[in-house]
This record gives structure tokens, C-alpha cells and sequence, in this order.
């Protein structure tokens, strides 16, 4: 199977997945399934799960790829959505006492060296920038949001984790949000938003 | 469940953090429907959301995961690493060691090798090299010899390099390491043979960029057009 050159845009997978060609699929994943695997992987603290999210998810996308929009999103954040949302199924799935806090650790961790080097330095360099904003806010406002989003958290179980009423963890949320994006448009991350 | 504005603006971070329910989720969608200010806070608060998963450490799947999925897409057998069984040769025709570091000298230099190479081995694994853009008709091929401790880059259909350029060979590293392994330029029929002293441990990739002549670069100046997974 063709492995993935760099020299493919998104578009062109998104065309050779709308066509069915299975080439297309190994270009999605040979593209995304580092970060795919990453998120799977820091959501569920399981490598084999990690590895069986992935693999699943990319086979949905695969059977579903002419519900792939490019106006309403890229096709990393499909695939992301996707797997993180298959994720946080899996946990919520199970009993809540068995899930494991989340303990997030910050610190970037070498980058992989997936089948596209370039980009994947690209990846590192916005990796670090989010970790940079990530680590800026303070510590409840990001545990709000990375209880959340990686942990797969309801707003009202995290209230009653830190015994604090709903209407504070929504604020932390909407504070942290905002911050990042401060941080990061001053950055120049965004454009125009 | 009816939210109004400013409901929504407290609900918001939460529903794109996925962390309200169905309910609370479906309430904010509708509200959204009909608000432009609400609109431009989602717009504005979903591009952030978009981006948390790289806050993810990086790690990579095992390369079975990619086996098998492709396997469950195609729904049938898909071969795993091509092996290439090299039949062995006489010892006379195999040089030593000495000659075949000069070998990797000239042949970088000159760039025009003979094809054929008659290597003395029991076995080799090789990894297929495809190339993109300027290169997409050029294929090649990477073969580990680990009897040798050596890897042979052969590489087909490989037009001139642009003027003023010449071809380096890369190899990185698991850990996203780049480091220059040869500059070379094709014969006339497009046609390169270069010998990488050892068996490509702990490297991932092995890539071809042009760079300027005669000496290539330090790092690489520009997007791989040819390269191999081969770790």
C-alpha cells in the first residue's frame, strides 16, 4: 500500500477516500494516526484500547467518507473528533468508579517520526505552543477544561469533585477558553478569528 | 429544554468541551441558530477546542494497527514487509570492506553505477520507495543487508536534478533526527546506486530531497520527493 509522501494535501486524501480508494485511507492514516493514537491514548491510559479506538475509528471514516464536509472542517479535526468522541463513548461506557482520574502531564514528549518529517515538525512546533497556553491559565481553569476534554468529564462531576457549584466550572471553561485563545491569536496561531 | 442568551454563553465552553448532556448540548445548538453573537463566542471558542488534542503527548500506534486496518478495509490478506531472498554469490565477487567504502565514495560522486549489484547474502529485507512531485514517476527501492551491515538505495526513473542541485539522501530517526547520508546524481538512464554503511537502526525514514551542488546541505532545505518507511 502506498505510504503517505508529504507531497498529498488534505484534499487529495479526502478525494481518494470520496472514491473509495483504499489508498486514501492509508494516506488519512499514515497522516493523523499519530495524533489520533495520541489522543486515544491520553483519554483512555489503555495502549491496546488506544490501539483498538484507532483502528475502529478509521475504519468508520472509511465507511463513512462521503459524509466528510470540507467546509464545515478539516480533516484532522474529523478525524480527531472522531476518535476522541469514540473515546469518551468508551469511558462514560464504563462504571464511573472504575475510571481513573486524570492526572495530566504537561511536558511535550518527543516527536514521532510518523511518515511525513516535515510536517511532524510542524506538528511538534504547535504541539509546544499549546502546551505553552495550556500552561498559562491557572491550574483550576485548565483542569476544567483538560477534565473535560480528556477526561471525558460531565461539567456537574467535575462541580462535585471540586465541591463547587456548576456555574463555576462553566466559567472556568469559558475563562480558559477564552485565555487560550488570547494567547494563542497574540501568538499568531489564528487568523482573522 | 429553552436556554436564553445568557444561558448559552454559560453553557457554551462546556457543550464544545463535550462536557453537558444531550439535552443541555441540543439547547445551546438551538439557541446558537438564531444568535449571531452567540455564533461569533462559538466560532471563536470551537477554534481552540479544535486544537487541544495536540496537547496530547505524541506517541506513535504500532505499525500493526495500520496492518490491520488496512487488512479490515480491503477486507482480505494484505502482505506484511517485503523479503527478498538474494542468492548467495562466490566470495571472489564480493569486495571488502575497504572497497566498498571507496565504492560508497566514488559511487555518490560519479553517480553512475553499474545495476547490478552481486551481493553475497542469505537474506535481505527490502522497503519499496515512491516518489511525489518532481520525482512522482521515480521508485525506488531500499535494501537492508544485515549480513553486510550495509543498506543499498536503488533508485529508478529519476530525472536530472534542477540545475545548480543535486540529490541528498537523508535518513531520520525515530526520534525526528534528520541526518545527511549521500549527494548523488543519476546516470543517463536515471539511474542511482548508493551504499549506506550499516542497517538503518533506529531510523524511520529514509528520504531524498535536491539541494544545492555540489556538496548538498548541513539540514534539508526542502520537502522530501522520494522516501521509505523502513522502521
Amino acid at each position: 500500500m502506498a505510504r503517505l509522501m508529504g507531497g498529498e494535501t488534505d484534499l487529495d486524501i479526502a478525494k481518494a477516500l470520496a472514491a473509495g480508494d483504499v489508498t486514501g485511507l492509508a494516506w488519512l492514516y499514515d497522516r493523523y494516526s499519530s495524533l489520533a493514537y495520541s489522543v486515544a491514548l491520553r483519554i483512555l491510559g489503555d495502549p491496546g484500547r488506544a490501539e483498538d479506538v484507532v483502528q475502529d475509528t478509521f475504519l468508520k471514516l472509511w465507511h463513512g467518507a462521503d459524509r466528510f464536509d470540507a467546509g464545515r472542517g478539516s480533516l484532522r479535526t474529523w478525524v480527531i473528533t472522531s476518535v476522541r468522541n469514540r473515546s469518551i463513548d468508551y469511558l462514560r461506557g464504563r462504571n464511573a468508579h472504575a475510571r481513573k482520574e486524570q492526572e495530566i502531564p504537561l511536558e511535550a514528549e518527543a516527536v514521532g517520526p510518523g511518515s511525513d518529517p516535515w510536517r511532524e515538525v510542524a506538528h511538534s512546533l504547535e504541539r509546544n505552543l499549546i502546551l505553552e497556553a495550556l500552561a498559562s491559565l491557572p491550574a483550576e481553569q485548565r483542569q476544567a477544561v483538560e477534565l473535560a476534554y480528556f477526561g471525558g468529564y460531565f461539567h456537574r462531576e467535575i462541580a462535585e469533585m471540586f465541591q463547587v457549584p456548576l456555574s463555576t466550572i462553566k466559567g472556568r471553561m469559558r475563562l480558559a477558553l477564552e485565555k487560550l485563545h488570547s494567547y494563542l491569536r497574540a501568538k499568531g496561531y489564528f487568523d482573522g478569528l | 429544554m429553552v436556554f436564553d442568551h445568557e444561558e448559552v454563553e454559560g453553557s457554551l465552553a462546556a457543550s464544545l468541551l463535550g462536557a453537558c448532556d444531550a439535552k443541555e448540548t441540543e439547547a445551546v445548538r438551538a439557541h446558537l441558530e438564531t444568535c449571531q453573537a452567540c455564533q461569533e463566542l462559538e466560532q471563536r471558542l470551537r477554534s481552540v477546542v479544535e486544537v487541544l488534542p495536540l496537547a496530547a503527548p505524541n506517541k506513535e500506534p504500532p505499525p500493526e494497527v495500520r496492518t490491520r486496518l488496512l487488512r479490515a478495509a480491503r477486507g482480505g490478506w494484505l502482505p506484511p514487509a517485503v523479503v527478498v531472498q538474494v542468492p548467495p554469490l562466490p566470495r571472489r565477487r564480493w569486495p571488502s570492506r575497504l572497497a566498498v567504502a571507496a565504492a560508497v565514495l566514488l559511487l555518490a560522486l560519479a553517480g553512475a553505477l553499474a545495476w547490478d549489484l552481486h551481493l553475497r547474502l542469505e537474506s535481505a529485507v527490502a522497503y519499496p520507495m515512491s516518489g511525489t512531485g518532481p520525482l512522482a514517476t521515480a521508485s525506488g527501492r531500499v535494501t537492508v543487508l544485515p549480513g553486510q551491515d550495509l543498506t543499498v538505495v536503488a533508485i529508478s526513473d529519476l530525472p536530472p536534478p534542477q540545475p545548480g542541485r543535486v540529490y541528498q539522501l537523508w535518513l531520520v530517526s525515530r526520534s525526528g533526527m534528520v541526518r545527511p547520508a549521500a549527494v548523488f546524481v543519476p546516470d543517463l538512464e536515471g539511474r542511482s546506486q548508493v551504499l549506506v554503511p550499516g542497517t538503518l537502526q533506529g531510523v524511520a525514514t529514509v528520504a531524498v530531497t535536491q539541494e544545492p551542488a555540489p556538496s548538498g546541505s548541513r539540514t534539508p532545505t526542502g520537502k522530501p520527493e522520494l522516501a521509505a518507511q523502513v522502521g
